[in-house]
């Protein structure tokens, strides 16, 4: 994939990110610059939301936090003490917010790509660790008062 | 839609000689995923009106037996780049023989392969179809959630 589609890509869902984020707890992300990452392997432990998508660029984006963090989106959103059932549904809805911006921006900016999301999907646990091949993996990471907030995203080299 | 993912299952593990005995399919709500090892893969049709998610989840035993019968000959590590890449391809072609059977003119996205300690998952929020298969003292579990 061209470097400046990949970069465009990249920064709808970090837009999209910081601009959910916001939205839901009024406060700011800080975005690091994009670094490639040095391999296709993504490792974290703690709430991990898978976004995938395809049409003519196809790809996941991951988004990585503590349980902490997402116990914060959640507190802002709603009342009592969540349960992991309840982290897991928050960090479902706060990466669908996530992937249908980020895929308006792309649509928007790539006229007929025709990209679209499947549907989200999260992770609690321990040494979660997520393959995928033939891609390109890129790191983003997003500083806050509560914590930090990884995003990686893995394009596909070449559509079939 | 249920008849057809057992069907896509059993021509593509055929293909390798692997002959899975599955359980009825059983109907769950939300999409959610129990064991420590699974491939997941999104559909979604052109127009952006259907979509949703097949899991497949392994037990280590299925995963060793379902690896020799792929490469007969090769010793490989469970949770190495070539085994789950192996695994995720078996996966795509599944899904592949599934969308062609529910004449289904949509897209996959690429497969990404979990593994995880204490995991737990919630793969859709709506209802999924799933079905066990056992082989070789081992398990694998195949959801599809797809509105």
């Amino acid at each position: 994939m061209d470097k400046q589609v990949a970069e465009q890509i990249i920064r709808s869902f970090v837009g999209a990110t910081m601009n959910v984020y916001r939205s839901l707890t009024n406060t700011d992300l800080a975005p690091s610059g994009i670094e490639k990452a040095p391999s296709l392997l993504f490792k974290a432990s703690g709430v991990v939301i898978l976004l995938s998508f395809s049409g003519a660029f196809a790809g996941r984006t991951i988004l990585a936090t503590s349980e902490e963090m997402m116990e914060f989106i959640y507190e802002c959103i709603m009342d009592g003490k969540p349960t992991q059932d309840d982290l897991l549904v928050t960090a479902n809805e706060f990466g669908n917010m996530v992937v249908g911006h980020a895929v308006t921006d792309i649509n928007n900016r790539f006229r007929g790509s025709n990209v679209r999301p499947t549907p989200p999907s999260s992770y609690i646990g321990e040494n979660l660790t997520f393959f995928n091949f033939k891609m390109s993996a890129y790191n983003v990471v997003f500083k806050s008062q509560q914590g930090i907030l990884k995003l990686n995203v893995a394009l596909e080299e070449e559509r079939k | 839609m249920i008849e057809a993912l057992s069907e896509a299952v059993n021509d593509i593990f055929g293909t390798f000689g692997v002959s899975p005995k599955c359980s009825d399919a059983t109907k769950l709500e939300p999409h959610i995923i129990e064991k420590s090892f699974c491939v997941v893969i999104g559909i979604v049709d052109g127009g952006g009106d259907r979509k949703g998610v097949l899991s497949f989840e392994f037990d280590k035993p299925f995963v060793l037996g379902l690896l020799a019968a792929m490469m007969p000959g090769i010793d490989v590590h469970v949770e190495s780049e070539m085994g789950i890449s192996a695994i995720s391809e078996i996966a795509n072609m599944v899904t592949g023989k599934l969308l062609t059977k529910l004449n289904f003119a949509g897209m996959t996205t690429p497969p990404t392969g979990v593994i995880g300690q204490n995991m737990k998952g919630l793969l859709n929020t709506t209802y999924a179809y799933k079905i066990i298969y056992h082989w070789q003292n081992g398990s694998m579990a195949v959801t599809l959630s797809l509105i």
